[in-house]
């Protein structure tokens, strides 16, 4: 060795100079670095006096209030992502979505930042937007299940109890309907007179709102409503009326003492139209006690949810309420 | 050979400053699944790091406040037995679904549940040990006292002078024997503070009203005292300045002190030696509950 360092004693100064650089460096960077600690093998978290806290009995603590939901949160978006694919459609759906409800609570003075701490308290979603697609995703998910369940869920009495269709309708407007204006009880006599004319009559509903309805959220789409039924929150005249129609019919003139006159058109009662309706869609959702806990149980089942831990599927049971063997 | 030796040498250097970093608590069997779900794999180690990001800081200070707690006091048949009672308030409460309701805020069992109740009154407990073991401390640092003032505001139809002079009709009014409540029923703008009030040291008041409180050791009727800004005259009734007589407000008060709390339990975590081994956990103390955090 004597002899060795005698030879390279050069290479032996340089290797002792960094070693001290070294040290020194290492030394310096990390006098401030917070220490573990481990004990019987394991990563302590924290201590208190004698008490170690480990990080595997801190997992314990936080499993039992917020680990459960996150949990069946993490389950509910598995289930949902595997089921239904995002397609461009639905991805401006959503898109829309949330621009339509943020633009709404920008204008009552609540921003985006709002929303999401709004989802997060609620729903555990970490975004807004996460909830809403997953929201609409879900719904796809249900819709799809009800349409290859329809005989069992889309029954007679189902729609003889909550009488489904979609609707168009024409508004004159009024102050004071009450006590119309001269103008305003013009421009609904010219309405009325439309209706039976040859141009805007009402077999063509599409152009005749188009052209005399005072709505203007709905006129530009030929007075389209789309789907309601008996829960639907809708003035108490305008859904007596409606509910009233059968297909293809137009309603006489109805008036509300807010709003003024109404002409509303029933389009449809078949199925077919409002099926992937998110308004019917949750009404079957509420029609059926536990349906959308079920269908998210046998659609996990499908894509074959597994779950090594006994306790953990017995806990997503529990939170949806169903039973069965599972995997 | 040489090569060999530089090589090992630079080995040496680089291992020493290997792991050299800040701590970061591990769990065991990190990368076990335990659900899956489409192509969606849940791992131990993915729950606990949402889990530690949501609520790590939250569960860290409750766990210690615990541990801490039940250092400080211990059980006693009073305290069970006040637990037991607020449980069975929730259980008539909640028209026999506890278990339910137990289930969602994540305890197991009752017996969890009514420990949670016993921690949480002991904590009260040790707020008030902490505040009979250190009151002598306590009431010079706050200098509390009940008070009632009578206020005279400038205003469109009073100028300074007349506002001056309406206080000390007011003031007069007092000395020839009639009531403060009376007095201040007819003059003060603010009924609020004609109510029998405990100040301390800390009190949001005019600087000129708290600076002539500071002062007073005994009941007294303070003359006109001229506000900071001059657009106002007080007339103070110092009612109690005996610690026996303001104990329980001044007691009360201090127990829903955020400032007061805090200084509790940071004096409590130092006693214990509270000390934390993860640089998350460190950071998410040091954010959301720094008084707890007794480490450099």
């Amino acid at each position: 060795m004597a002899k060795f360092l005698k030879e390279n004693w050069f290479v032996a100064v340089i290797a002792a100079f960094f070693l001290c650089i070294s040290i020194f460096y290492a030394v310096s960077t990390t006098k401030d670095n917070l220490p573990g600690k481990t004990a019987n093998g394991k990563d302590v978290v924290f201590s208190v006096d004698d008490t170690n806290v480990t990080a595997d009995e801190l997992y314990d603590e936080l499993f039992k209030t917020y680990g459960k939901n996150n949990l069946f949160l993490k389950f509910f978006e598995g289930v949902i992502d595997a089921s239904v694919k995002e397609d461009s459609a639905m991805t401006t759906e959503i898109n829309n979505s949330i621009a339509s409800t943020i633009n709404y609570y920008a204008q009552q003075g609540y921003n985006e930042e709002y929303l999401n701490q709004l989802s997060q308290y609620y729903y555990g979603y970490p975004t807004f937007r996460e909830y809403v697609k997953y929201s609409i995703k879900g719904e796809r998910l249900y819709a799809s299940y009800i349409e290859e369940h329809k005989d069992e869920y889309v029954t007679d009495a189902f729609i003889a109890e909550n009488s489904p269709r979609v609707i168009s309708y024409c508004l004159i407007k009024m102050d004071k309907p009450a006590e119309p204006t001269a103008e305003e009880t013009d421009r609904l006599n010219a309405a009325k007179d439309a209706c039976n004319s040859d141009k805007y009559n009402v077999n063509n509903f599409d152009e005749f709102a188009k052209k005399f309805s005072e709505d203007t959220s709905t006129a530009p789409n030929g007075g389209k409503l789309g789907y309601m039924d008996k829960d639907a929150q809708l003035v108490e005249a305008f859904l007596k009326a409606a509910l009233a129609l059968k297909e293809g019919e137009v309603s006489e003139w109805v008036y509300d003492s807010n709003y003024g006159y109404f002409l509303i058109k029933c389009d449809s009662t078949s199925y077919e139209d409002f099926k992937s309706e998110s308004a019917f869609v949750s009404a079957v959702i509420s029609a059926n006690e536990g349906l959308s806990n079920k269908i998210i149980w046998e659609q996990s089942q499908n894509i074959n949810a597994t779950f090594p831990d006994e306790s953990v599927k017995q806990y997503i049971m529990s939170q949806l309420n169903v039973e069965g063997e599972g995997k | 050979m040489k090569k060999i030796i530089v090589l090992l040498v630079s080995l040496l250097c680089l291992s020493m400053l290997a792991g050299c970093g800040d701590a970061s608590a591990k769990i065991t069997n990190p990368k076990e699944v335990i659900m899956t779900v489409g192509d969606l794999k849940v791992t131990r180690e993915e729950m606990y790091s949402d889990m530690m990001l949501t609520d790590g800081g939250t569960a860290v200070n409750r766990v210690a406040t615990s541990l801490i707690v039940n250092a400080e006091i211990e059980n006693t048949d009073e305290i069970v037995n006040k637990a037991k009672e607020e449980l069975e308030t929730y259980r008539a409460q909640l028209d026999g679904d506890l278990e339910t309701a137990l289930s969602s805020l994540g305890y197991a069992t009752e017996e969890e549940f009514l420990n949670a109740i016993i921690d949480s009154i002991k904590a009260e407990t040790l707020l008030t040990k902490y505040f009979n073991d250190n009151k002598d401390e306590l009431y010079t640092k706050y200098a509390p006292l009940l008070a009632k003032i009578i206020v005279v505001n400038t205003t469109g139809e009073l100028d300074k002078d007349g506002a001056k002079a309406k206080a000390n009709e007011a003031l007069e009014a007092i000395k020839s024997g009639k009531s403060f409540d009376e007095v201040a029923e007819e003059y003060t703008s603010n009924k609020g503070l004609a109510a029998e009030t405990l100040y301390t040291r800390e009190s949001s008041l005019d600087t000129n009203v708290l600076q002539y409180l500071l002062t007073v050791n005994e009941p007294t009727l303070s003359g006109v005292i001229e506000n900071k800004n001059a657009t106002g005259y007080y007339v103070i009734q110092v009612t109690a300045t005996n610690k026996a007589q303001v104990e329980d407000k001044f007691k009360a008060s201090l127990l829903n002190n955020t400032d007061f709390n805090n200084n509790v339990y940071h004096s409590l975590f130092e006693k214990h030696n509270f000390t934390i081994y993860d640089i998350e956990t460190y950071n998410n103390i040091k954010n959301n509950f720094p008084h707890i955090l007794v480490q450099d």
